[in-house]
């Protein structure tokens, strides 16, 4: 489990959007306060866009924790972009700490980043590697579940050159974590699995906050629109603002304590950002094929109904 | 199930009549979901959905 960050909008500072907000995800990297445990230090990654050189994004990953790396700091006091994707990460049991293995991960124009974790992940990674053509499957390199996912997401957006349409992401999204519960599904494991994922093409952004069992809590997701993230005095903050300032910030923990900015991304629900910052919430419609899942939900409606 | 067009108070999605696939009520308010989801997470955090129920009506 992980801490992520997305920013689209006008163009901004890459120190100001990481250090600078009351509970910025620099922080969130050693106090993270919505997990039970609040490290999350091993290794990090920044992607951004820059359009004026070319459609695909620069990556810098790290493996050293994101609080006290000085490279990060004095190169992001001199990046400038409108979307950022940031991560600071907390690697799941089994999962190796490396480079390769850090968010977020790049593709041609796109970028990938998860927290949570694909439960029965070593039982269907043979499957899910044979599904890939073989560019895709070459292209994976590292070992983390949250990278294979990304594989299956280009496997199904086809041809990676081509601009895709908000919508298009989103509904491919879908389509991605449809594939990997029916793989899992026919695992032996009973623990639900955590898709907390966020992809972009530099123009939309799609974003869900998804569990496999809907009676258990996601992982946390929040997002704020409709406001100008603003600094002053070494302080940042998203303030009211005129239409053409205006940004789009998803975060796993809200980066200030003013609620009223804030929203929860409702579980099991598609979030998307247009080019144009038009934000549009949707269910997401899976139905997990499991008997174990299906059989509590039944147990738990009949004993609701008896206790009523 | 039998609802009254209504909005979901968690995911903001309107539901039209008959749409709704989860209730819940909530010191004296029905309260109608799109999902099993909604509903679990407004039980989670009902000060927070409730109260924006409430003054997006008055
Ligand atoms: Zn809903």
């Amino acid at each position: 489990m992980c801490r992520f960050l997305c920013y689209i909008g006008p163009e901004i500072l890459l120190s100001d959007l990481l250090y600078s907000s009351e509970n910025s995800l620099i922080l969130q990297s050693y106090k993270s306060k919505e997990r039970k445990e609040p490290l999350n230090g091993d290794g990090f990654g920044v992607g951004w866009y820059t359009p004026e050189i070319g459609p695909t994004p620069c990556v810098f990953r790290s493996l050293t924790p994101a609080w006290n790396n000085q490279n990060l700091q004095r190169l992001s006091e001199h990046v400038t972009s409108s979307c950022f994707f940031a991560h600071v990460r907390a690697a799941s049991p089994g999962m190796r700490v490396g480079e390769d293995n850090c968010h977020p991960f790049q593709c041609g124009p796109y970028l990938w980043m998860h927290n949570g974790t694909i439960e029965g992940f070593w039982q269907i990674r043979r499957r899910l590697r044979a599904s890939l053509p073989d560019h895709l499957y070459n292209s994976i390199e590292g070992t983390t579940d949250s990278e294979h996912a990304f594989a299956v997401f280009l496997n199904l957006i086809g041809d990676i050159d081509r601009k895709h349409s908000t919508s298009e992401l989103g509904q491919t999204l879908v389509k991605t974590v449809a594939h990997l519960e029916a793989w899992t599904a026919e695992t032996k494991s009973t623990a639900p699995s955590y898709y907390n994922f966020a992809v972009t093409d530099g123009h939309s952004v799609a974003a869900i906050r998804y569990v496999s069992d809907p009676k258990v809590e996601p992982a946390s997701l929040h997002y704020a629109a409709g406001r100008k993230y603003e600094c002053a005095n070494g302080v940042c903050q998203l303030v009211d603002c005129d239409a053409g300032e205006q940004s789009v910030v998803i975060a796993s923990e809200r980066l200030s304590e003013d609620n009223s900015h804030w929203t929860r991304v409702a579980p099991n629900h598609l979030l998307t950002v247009s080019k144009d910052l038009d934000v549009n919430v949707e269910l997401m419609a899976i139905e997990r094929r499991d008997s174990a899942f299906d059989l509590l939900a039944e147990w738990r409606q009949d004993s609701r109904a008896m206790s009523n | 199930m039998n609802s009254k067009p209504t909005t979901d108070p968690v995911c903001g999605m309107k539901l039209g009549e008959g749409a709704a696939k989860d209730f819940l009520l909530y010191e004296g308010r029905e309260y109608y979901f799109c999902s099993v989801g909604c509903r679990a997470e407004f039980e989670r955090h009902p000060e927070d959905y409730a109260e924006r129920a409430q003054s997006k009506t008055e």
